[in-house]
């Protein structure tokens, strides 16, 4: 009864401190080893592979989509730049960019003469006046238009209300008018408008 | 000779059936046996990797062949200055609404400043320049001067009211100056 105890006690004491055990650990550690290897020199490399070309493809898209969003665009522009062309055009003579104020002059010399006042002089210079401030516009540049004109002075206000209706949202900055009648009746008067232009020659170009 | 090797009693169940004893045969085992599931499921992986890779390829070679078409087509001498000149349009109509909106009526104010002259006052000279305003004036009347001066320093819409009064025989003359405050 005593020899089946020993025996039994030896063979945990077999199983315990065996040194198949130790050579399994050794095993176990070689197969975590081996695995840790496998995944940093095999796996992640291949994923990181994946992961790379899958985010190059949503670059891609999103510039894809970028690219289609803008020919779209440009095709429904030029739809409706061709269905307005003359209002477009229009815009070359309204906002000069040559420094042609023709449509300016016709539309103040039309307006001078309904007011009952006769145009004497009228120049374009540098805007250097202080209301406006340059950087509110990216395109329109500020220029000064200053007319002379002789008329009433009753029908003056009329006149530039008709200035500051035109198209080209001129701005009367001055006005100045001595009380003294010439040998017609007529008062001088001179003012000073602001009105838009752009500064670059090929603006309009197509 | 056949009854020579004793058989054995009892059976060992902690005894496996084979138990190699040097390193290469355990490394051997180790390698057919743990190693060769190791292998099958990297290799699976890198398969499906392998795989993957043709369909995302494709897909990559068909989005960049895709953008090259398009790029050319906006490279285009004739959409490039269609792409310029919807873009100096949309700057300018951007300008245009900015000016329309922004836009002061001085028409208005000086319509204001002439018409609120009192008739007995009278209007020798006028300037206005950039909110700033001078008056001329001659009256007979010094009440009415008085008058106009209290309410043009009384309105709001004007500061920095400065009149200058001088008495010729029997005209006043009054130089006034004022700045609109633009409110």
């Amino acid at each position: 009864m005593e020899k089946e105890s020993i025996n039994t006690v030896e063979y945990i004491k077999i199983v315990k401190e065996a040194p198949e055990k130790r050579k399994g650990y050794g095993f176990f550690a070689v197969t975590l080893i081996a695995s840790i290897l496998l995944i940093v020199f095999a796996i992640r490399p291949t994923i990181l592979t994946i992961t790379r070309i899958k985010k190059e493809i949503k670059g891609k898209e999103i510039m894809n989509s970028q690219l289609d969003t803008k020919i779209t665009t440009l095709s429904s522009l030029d739809k409706i730049y061709l269905e307005n062309k003359e209002s477009f055009d229009s815009l070359k003579l309204i906002f000069p960019a040559d420094g042609n104020f023709s449509l300016f002059l016709s539309n103040v010399d039309s307006i001078v003469a309904r007011n009952g006042f006769a145009l004497t002089g009228i120049i374009f210079d540098d805007y250097k006046g202080e209301t406006y401030k340059a950087s509110s516009t990216s395109v329109l540049k500020p220029k000064t238009a200053r007319v002379t004109v002789s008329g009433k002075v009753v029908n003056i206000v009329n006149l530039l209300k008709d200035f500051e209706a035109l198209p080209m949202y001129p701005v009367v900055e001055t006005l100045s008018f001595t009380n003294h009648e010439d040998d017609n009746g007529m008062i001088t008067f001179s003012i000073g408008l602001r009105v838009y232009a752009i500064d670059n020659n090929n603006f309009y170009k197509e | 000779m056949l009854t020579s090797k004793k058989e054995p009693q009892s059976i060992n169940f902690l005894e496996p059936v084979y138990s190699p004893s040097d390193i290469w045969s355990k490394a051997y085992i180790w390698l057919t046996d743990v190693g060769k599931y190791l292998l099958i499921g990297v290799e699976l992986v890198v398969l499906g990797v392998f795989f993957s890779r043709f369909i995302l390829d494709k897909k990559n070679n068909d989005l960049t062949e895709e953008i090259n078409d398009k790029t050319a087509l906006l490279s285009n001498e004739s959409w490039k200055q269609k792409d310029a000149l919807f873009g100096n349009y949309q700057s300018l109509l951007t300008d245009v609404r900015k000016v329309r909106e922004n836009q002061t009526i001085n028409s208005t104010i000086i319509s204001d400043l002439i018409s609120g002259i009192p008739s007995l006052l009278s209007l020798d000279s006028f300037s206005f320049t950039e909110n700033r305003v001078f008056l001329s004036l001659t009256s007979t009347s010094f009440e009415t001067v008085k008058n106009y001066e209290t309410a043009l320093k009384n309105n709001p819409d004007y500061k920095d009211v400065t009149f200058n009064i001088v008495k010729e025989k029997s005209d006043i003359g009054v130089k006034v100056t004022f700045t609109l405050t633009g409110e």
